[in-house]
């Protein structure tokens, strides 16, 4: 038996109000009880908050593509890369930490849990052998289900029994604890060199869409009753106008009920959705479309999303979506390192400077802001970076205080070179919009 | 009665073939035959059985004779020379597990060792150029699922990856390319005409030390632009068909070996043949892939990469960071200018492979060889420690040249006695400790 109380710390607990009040908390054996015995261990938190550990939904930190932004860019080491005092083993990496680094920082921040997004199932064991190698936190991972062949098959002869068969026997083979979509159908055609930038565009082939792959997996997942709902990176990511693609791939979601016996009611859950809701025809006329998106969102119950909040920061993105790295390449000219990879997947590395006195950039963090900022309902938004996509995960404490605080915010706003340009082509200024939905905020 | 040991994973080159078949004597203990495997693949398991195996550890007496001693000896012995030389260089790695690997990193950082795998020697120039532009690449699946264009460049896998031809890259027939070879235009360039060259559709002589110029000259030609008459010995007029043939692929695939690596220009030479492959992109599907020999060097670099955030070459010396510099962190310039105290040899046998004067440099240090087999190494080591073979003795993950991780089996049993990589590593690691905690050797 092992007791502890953690003494003098200020409390926090959403779920039963309490909001940093100064309270004792008694463990045994790794459950919270009432009282301990007078030979508890006792670890002082005076002028500490005491939490649950907070988890990550959806980081790259373990893998084959975050292992390729580690060794092809030792760049990233001139960064905060020493060892620290009382730590056991070397830290390196500024966006695309090792495993190291990648455990002991979300400790830091009181991260006790972290997903890993997309595991190509030929590479699990690679996932696996990171997330052994990863110090303090838990780790697990979502296996990638949208351009898998035998699933795509399956699908186009409408047999959601088999799909769910083969889900679950990829589930345990790969020991992953849900389905990640990554650009359905989108990934598999570039394999040959080409995209699905509409849900309704054929894929390669396949003779399917992906408006079909989204809904047969959404059928699929139910059908399974797994924990999680199906986890979707939607086609046309990053391109000016791409809401109306976003807007299409949530609608799939309409009137599909969530079947299971532990009360999760979303059957869709949209990952950084900062990354699709732009607005425009090109970088030129770019604006935000958070707020069409977001109360579609608040609309549907049965739908959560997290942010993907661009933190301005040089950065490593990768994703499973191959086409969308190659684009990118062509747009930025740095180093573009892809996978192609049998049966499902084409991951992409290409390094980012999100340069704040870029009108895009800024813009792109404004419209991170504003999808978290409109969520009515926050318990079915969560707060991401796409680590390292939009910024790596250490500036999580800046994006809450962007989301706390309108003066931080605003400093950071009113300091860009080309503040006017964000401030038209973004709400984020205009505080009375703001007003109702920040209403949850303390 | 002798059993059948399926799936077996070939532990010798870079192409991990995964389709072996293994017979094994009922008590376990002998390899009887071995099927499907390549002619070197196939001695690796005979090794297993080859009389004369060294099974206990030998230290080098002052008469040059070795004498046996105890695993205790041995590894008091190697932890005492780790505790106390300021620089050690760990060198090896590419035959033995992930696993074992990631036990030798601890105790490099508690050492404050120079971590260093055979990639220095061989693909690190291929490393130093994916550092700089990147690479597109796939899997060896995707190649033989859908690749119509194959271009085999400075390498010459009928000799070095036997297998890897009738697996992926030329006869297979796969879930696109049902014609197999038919269906698949095959190039090979190289200044001789190898084994490798007799199965290309098209042989291309290329005048030693031209790889460069060839390469920018395709990069050229598919942007239509003008080229001198010959280069590298290849008529324009052949470079611009090849130019427009590659453009024209469905799905075309690169791979290169030392023909690349080790001419003139190295890491350049695979700059600019990974930014043709990179060019080739705009028009149709290409991927480039290095063909990595000795077989889970791709692993080591892997987990150097998720430990340390390099591929090779880690200084941990310092102690509180890691540090990669090509020419200085590299095991080779260590010996040459004398820079490391003390060797510990682990998986593969520097001595068959490093240039002279950096083995006669590390044959004056107090050298520490961790290897199944007598080899170059063992000879100029003080202590030799055999351990079991990894893929036939003892299982572990290693990666395959296209960095797919597949966990090897265990066929046999080790000799009786004999430690597996991890549980000596262990075992050093433990006496390290204990040595540190007394404050040092």
């Amino acid at each position: 038996m092992s007791e502890y109380i953690i003494k003098n710390g200020r409390v926090f607990d959403p779920v039963q109000g309490i909001k940093g009040d100064k309270k004792d908390i008694f463990v045994r054996d790794d459950k919270i009880v009432d009282s301990v015995g007078s030979g508890a261990k006792i670890i002082d938190a005076r002028d500490k908050t005491v939490m649950a550990g907070a988890i990550e939904v959806h980081a790259h930190v373990a893998g084959p593509k975050v292992n390729a932004g580690r060794w092809y860019r030792p760049e990233d080491k001139h960064f905060d890369s020493h060892k620290t005092a009382g730590i056991t083993r070397i830290e390196g990496g500024k966006s695309i930490p090792t495993v190291f680094k990648t455990g002991y920082e979300y400790a830091r921040m009181g991260f006790t849990f972290a997903m890993e997004a997309a595991m190509p199932p030929l590479y699990a064991r690679h996932v696996h052998e990171e997330i052994h190698d990863t110090p303090i936190i838990d780790e697990a991972a979502l296996p990638v289900f949208g351009n898998n062949w035998f699933i795509l098959e399956y699908l186009k002869n409408q047999e959601i029994e088999n799909t769910a068969a083969y889900i679950a026997w990829i589930l345990n083979q790969t020991k992953g604890y849900g389905v990640k979509v990554v650009n359905p159908g989108g990934t598999e055609a570039w394999a040959w060199g080409l995209n699905c930038l509409s849900i309704h565009d054929p894929v390669p082939y396949f003779d399917i869409t992906p408006a079909e792959i989204i809904t047969g997996l959404m059928a699929a997942n139910e059908y399974l009753g797994l924990p999680h709902s199906m986890h979707l990176h939607q086609n046309n990511l990053g391109n000016p106008g791409n809401y109306t693609t976003t807007l299409e791939s949530l609608k799939l979601a309409e009137g599909v009920k969530a079947k299971n016996n532990f009360g999760r009611e979303q059957v869709l859950h949209s990952t950084h959705l900062q990354f699709h809701s732009y607005k425009g025809t090109n970088w030129g006329d770019f604006e935000s479309g958070a707020k069409e998106v977001m109360d579609y969102v608040n609309r549907q119950k049965n739908l959560t999303i997290d942010t993907g909040n661009v933190t301005l920061d040089e950065t490593t993105t990768m994703t499973a979506d191959g086409p969308f790295e190659h684009h990118l390449h062509g747009l930025n000219h740095l180093k573009w390192f892809n996978v192609d990879v049998e049966l499902e997947t084409a991951a992409g590395v290409v390094p980012f400077i999100y340069d704040p006195n870029n009108a895009v950039f800024a813009s792109q963090w404004a419209v991170g802001l504003e999808i978290a900022l409109y969520a009515n309902d926050p318990m079915r938004c969560f707060i991401t970076t796409d680590h390292p996509n939009a910024g790596p995960f250490t500036r999580y404490p800046r994006v809450y205080s962007w989301l706390m605080s309108k003066k931080v915010r605003d400093e950071r706003l009113n300091t860009f070179k080309k503040a006017d340009k964000v401030i038209s082509a973004t709400t984020l200024a205009n505080s009375t919009a703001r007003s109702r939905s920040m209403s949850w905020q303390p | 009665m002798p059993k059948e040991v399926t799936d077996v994973i070939c532990p010798f080159c870079g192409t991990l073939c995964d389709d072996l078949i293994v017979t094994v004597s009922d008590d376990n203990k002998t390899i009887l035959g071995v099927k499907n495997a390549c002619a070197i693949g196939a001695e690796k398991f005979n090794h297993q059985r080859m009389p004369g195996r060294v099974k206990r550890p030998r230290m080098r007496q002052a008469d040059g004779s070795y004498k046996e001693i105890t695993y205790d000896e041995a590894i008091d012995w190697t932890a005492k020379m780790l505790v106390k030389s300021r620089k050690t260089l760990m060198y090896g790695w590419a035959s033995t597990s992930c696993q074992a690997m990631s036990i030798g990193h601890d105790i490099a950082e508690k050492v404050g060792a120079i971590v260093d795998n055979c990639a220095t020697v061989c693909h690190g120039s291929s490393l130093i150029a994916i550092e700089d532009v990147g690479v597109p690449s796939c899997t060896l699946g995707e190649v033989k699922n859908r690749a119509d264009r194959v271009i085999f460049w400075g390498c010459n896998p009928a000799h070095a990856h036997p297998r890897h031809m009738s697996r992926y890259s030329i006869f297979p027939r796969g879930f696109f390319t049902v014609k197999g070879h038919k269906g698949r235009k095959i190039y090979c360039v190289d200044c001789r005409y190898t084994d490798t060259a007799k199965c290309a559709d098209e042989f291309i002589q290329i005048q030693q030390g031209f790889d460069y110029e060839l390469l920018d000259a395709l990069r050229t030609a598919a942007r239509g632009e003008a080229l001198p008459d010959t280069v590298g010995g290849v008529p324009k007029e052949k470079i611009y068909e090849i130019a427009e043939d590659l453009k024209n692929a469905r799905f075309g695939v690169i791979f290169f070996g030392m023909g690349l690596t080790h001419t003139m220009g190295r890491n350049h030479n695979i700059d600019i043949a990974i930014n043709l492959t990179r060019d080739l992109n705009d028009y149709t599907k290409f991927a480039i892939m290095a063909m990595r020999g000795h077989w889970n060097v791709t692993g080591s670099g892997q987990v150097l990469g998720w430990q340390y955030g390099f591929p090779y070459a880690v200084d941990l010396s310092r102690r509180d960071q890691a540090r990669h510099q090509t020419g200085e962190t590299t095991s080779v310039d260590l010996l040459n200018r004398n820079e490391v105290e003390a060797c510990f040899y682990i998986a593969t046998d520097p001595g068959a492979h490093f240039p002279v004067n950096a083995m006669i440099s590390s044959s004056r240090k107090p050298t520490v060889t961790v290897d199944p087999h007598i080899n170059c190494t063992t000879e100029i080591s003080d202590i030799h420690i055999p351990v079991a073979l990894v893929g036939v003795e003892v299982g572990g993950c290693a990666y395959r040249m296209d960095n797919v991780p597949i966990e090897t089996r265990k066929v046999v049993d080790p000799p009786e006695g004999v430690l597996t990589d991890e549980e000596l590593l262990t075992k050093i690691n433990q006496r390290v400790d204990e040595l540190l905690a007394q404050g040092g050797a």
